[in-house]
């Protein structure tokens, strides 16, 4: 067995992201995408998915909350949005309850069972598919109502497996707060967007806290939602 | 006069040629001669897509100035830093103006300049500060150094002409000082 401390890179196609990640993530690696709501989760996760799609990279975005349609509607209009990638396969976006078996998994006996079995199909479905980016968004709302706290642990366990041992990269977008939960502990990168006040003025920002195999920034970064895409550019201290 | 110094502002912008940072100092009076320097003289004539940040007056305002000086104004992208601050009305449907909240949000100005560069065509471009004394109003010299140094970093990877245009009436000195260390050129008007 040969250990290499070198790791592959996953290009987000994010250029201000990139660059603070020398050059992206780590192929294979499962990263947490948290923040407040509207400071763009689902549009850095989207165009991460996009953008992998763009260069070739079969994508695989599951929605837990909003239908397909409507969670593309939500994100700026990208111009480089190509709905070719969509007919032709390269990007799936779809609801994670058609990974589900029957019509739903809340309410069932076993709990433990079913999220067990999402992880297994959701793995089959990568490694038959050859998936390289993967997105759930959002992760936290699958398991409402569920009572047992392993349970999101287990899952969080297998999906990460899951895109270790089939090369593809994911993201999981979630509220969960960076610096207590145990999917932060779990996740091999963790992103925190964010809303900063500094007098009157919100600036959203962006600030890398993990990513393994990886020399980062730990900076904070102002970003914009645009049709290109999310822009980004270092927060200035003015000094202090 | 007038034809002067538009004259001598593009001339010396030539000379620097692109990837320079320069900062212009001259007399208010100048002003309109500044602008027709910059924007017809050179820009026009080298076919310079122009992207103008203004923060003293809103992006309308100079619009219309560049009408009265007959100039063309339907090839320069502005970023309006004050229309919103002073609660002006904003033109939402111009597409050549896009705004910014104030001009204390000088992260959100540097990203507005990224998006134009991007979405104008390709090419060098003219982007201009219109004015270091204005930002200064609203902004410490700390802060301003480092908004210009981020700003003028990016714009030089891209080949464009950054200026900033500086009213030495209005100049403070730690603000004139800020601008001779992160430009690479101080050019006095006064003193061509």
């Amino acid at each position: 067995m040969i250990l290499s401390g070198h790791k592959a890179r996953c290009a987000t196609g994010i250029e201000g992201l990139d660059s603070i990640l020398g050059g992206g993530f780590p192929r294979g690696s499962l990263v947490l995408v948290t923040g407040v709501p509207g400071v763009g989760k689902t549009s850095l996760a989207l165009e991460f998915a996009l953008r992998g799609a763009i260069m070739g990279e079969k994508g695989l975005v599951l929605t837990t909350v909003e239908r397909p349609q409507k969670m593309v509607a939500s994100v700026p209009e990208f111009d480089f949005y190509d709905q070719g990638l969509i007919d032709n396969g390269t990007l799936e976006i779809r609801e994670i309850m058609e990974f589900v078996d029957g019509d739903s998994m809340y309410g069932a006996h076993d709990m433990r069972e079913h999220f067990a079995k999402l992880g297994e199909t959701i793995s089959s479905y990568i490694a038959k598919n050859r998936v390289q980016r993967m997105v759930i968004d959002t992760y936290h709302t699958i398991f409402y109502g569920v009572k047992e706290d392993t349970i999101p642990r287990d899952l969080l366990l297998s999906l990460s497996d899951t895109m270790y041992n089939n090369d593809c990269t994911g993201i999981l977008v979630t509220d969960a707060s960076p610096s207590t939960s145990l999917e932060s502990v779990i996740a091999d990168g963790v992103i925190v967007l964010g809303n900063y006040e500094r007098r009157s003025d919100l600036l959203r920002t962006l600030q890398v806290l993990k990513m393994k195999a990886t020399s980062h920034s730990r900076a904070k970064y102002v970003i914009d939602l645009t049709d290109c895409g999310v822009l980004i550019t270092p927060m200035l201290r003015g000094g202090a | 006069m007038s034809e002067d110094v538009s004259a001598v502002v593009a001339g010396k912008l030539n000379e620097v040629g692109p990837s320079v940072a320069v900062a212009l100092e001259f007399s208010m009076s100048a002003y309109f001669d500044v602008l027709r320097g910059l924007v017809d003289n050179f820009a026009r004539e080298k076919g310079l897509q122009c992207i103008y940040i203004t923060s003293a007056v809103p992006a309308r305002t100079i619009q219309g100035t560049l009408e009265a000086l007959e100039i063309d104004p339907s090839g320069i992208s502005f970023v309006d830093t004050i229309s919103q601050m002073i609660m002006e009305k904003m033109e939402r449907e111009n597409r050549s103006i896009i705004y910014v909240e104030s001009p204390t949000v000088l992260e959100n100005v540097v990203l507005k300049v990224d998006y134009l560069t991007r979405k104008l065509d390709v090419g060098p471009k003219l982007v201009v500060v219109d004015s270091i004394n204005s930002l200064a109003i609203h902004n410490d010299a700390k802060m301003l150094s480092e908004f210009l140094h981020v700003l003028i970093s990016g714009l030089s990877a891209k080949e464009a002409y950054p200026v900033i245009l500086s009213m030495q009436e209005q100049l403070r000195p730690e603000v004139h000082e800020m601008l001779t260390l992160v430009c690479d050129r101080v050019i006095n008007l006064s003193e061509s």
